[in-house]
């Protein structure tokens, strides 16, 4: 295999997305690197990054909390640093509906861009540093508030207590 | 095998403390100017700047849109990835006022980012050629805000 093959990367961000798709944590767990105690998972609705062992927790947590996963890739930039070390950067386009708590019927979601890191041991390809960038939160909120102003002015939401009443 | 951490922590806040003075020169030329693909991923761009003409393009206008910009560093890990790559992950909080009217009076904004970089060994030092900052999303944000708030009142009763 060229030391510049990307496509074994390229198959493990693949596989990474459909397992969190399939809401998988076995498979999610089997593509990271658990003998490294140093590695690192940034989501980003977590303020604190899982480190080493906490990071099957969370990934196990996030799956079981969850009826509906969605999560895609897109617009992916990879390298090979060393013949043993991948890089991934990329877009994602998440979705999630939690089967817990008050919101558990709404389904939210969002975009964030995606640094991962990767190493090879023994002919195996594995994570170890996953970090998620949103936008920042004060540019997310105008979008919304121009996404409100595009509708217009007539397009007012209908309350279900009218509704209701009809 | 650790001997470069202090190397590298110093190397981050020199490139962050750029910021005081809006030197973005200074910036660049912390990064690997050899690298073909460098990837810069600021928290505010909607897309991932790669290539040296969208990074140069960017470090340009940011003196344009900001009057004043500094940040701060904290809570830096360093891991050797490579024997010439390095990951080091650390907070960063800016503060900055962004640039208008002169008769319109403006606040300074500051928030906190996390960053992963990563930077290659070179004979003139270590240099970037990986960097993205990622804020906490809108819905943690708000979260943080409301704590805040009830912190807040806790201390006024």
């Amino acid at each position: 295999m060229p030391p510049n093959d990307t496509s074994p990367l390229e198959g493990v961000v693949a596989a990474w997305a459909k397992a969190w798709q399939d809401r998988k944590p076995a498979h999610l767990i089997a593509l990271w690197d658990k003998s490294d105690a140093e590695s690192w998972y940034l989501s980003a609705s977590s303020v604190e990054p899982f480190l080493g062992n906490a990071v099957v927790g969370f990934i196990q947590r996030r799956c079981l909390n969850a009826s509906t996963i969605g999560y895609q890739p897109s617009d992916l930039h990879l390298r090979r640093l060393a013949p043993d070390l991948g890089l991934a950067f990329f877009q994602l386009a998440w979705s999630e509906q939690t089967n817990r708590g008050l919101d558990r019927s709404l389904p939210i979601g969002g975009h964030v861009r995606v640094t991962m890191m990767m190493r090879q041991h023994a002919g195996v390809w594995s994570v170890f540093h996953y970090a998620e960038a949103p936008l920042a939160p004060l540019l997310e909120l105008q979008a919304f508030y121009e996404a409100v102003a595009a509708e217009g002015l007539d397009r007012m939401p209908t309350r279900s207590f009218l509704q209701n009443a009809s | 095998m650790t001997d470069f951490i202090p190397d590298l922590i110093a190397l981050v806040e020199r490139y962050v403390g750029y910021s005081e003075g809006m030197d973005f020169e200074g910036k660049r030329a912390l990064w690997d100017v050899d690298d073909p693909a460098p990837l810069l991923m600021p928290e505010e761009a909607h897309e991932p700047l790669i290539g040296w003409p969208a990074i140069n393009a960017y470090l340009s206008k940011s003196r344009v849109i900001m009057e004043s910009l500094k940040s701060r560093t904290a809570n830096h890990r360093v891991r050797q990835v490579a024997p010439d790559i390095a990951l080091v992950t650390y907070d960063m909080r800016w503060v900055a006022t962004l640039a208008g009217p002169a008769n319109v009076a403006r606040k300074p904004i500051a928030a906190d980012v996390r960053v992963t970089a990563l930077l290659r060994r070179k004979p003139e030092g270590w240099r970037f050629f990986h960097l993205m900052e990622g804020p906490v999303d809108l819905l943690s944000m708000a979260r943080l805000a409301a704590e805040r708030d009830v912190s807040e009142s806790a201390k006024q009763n």
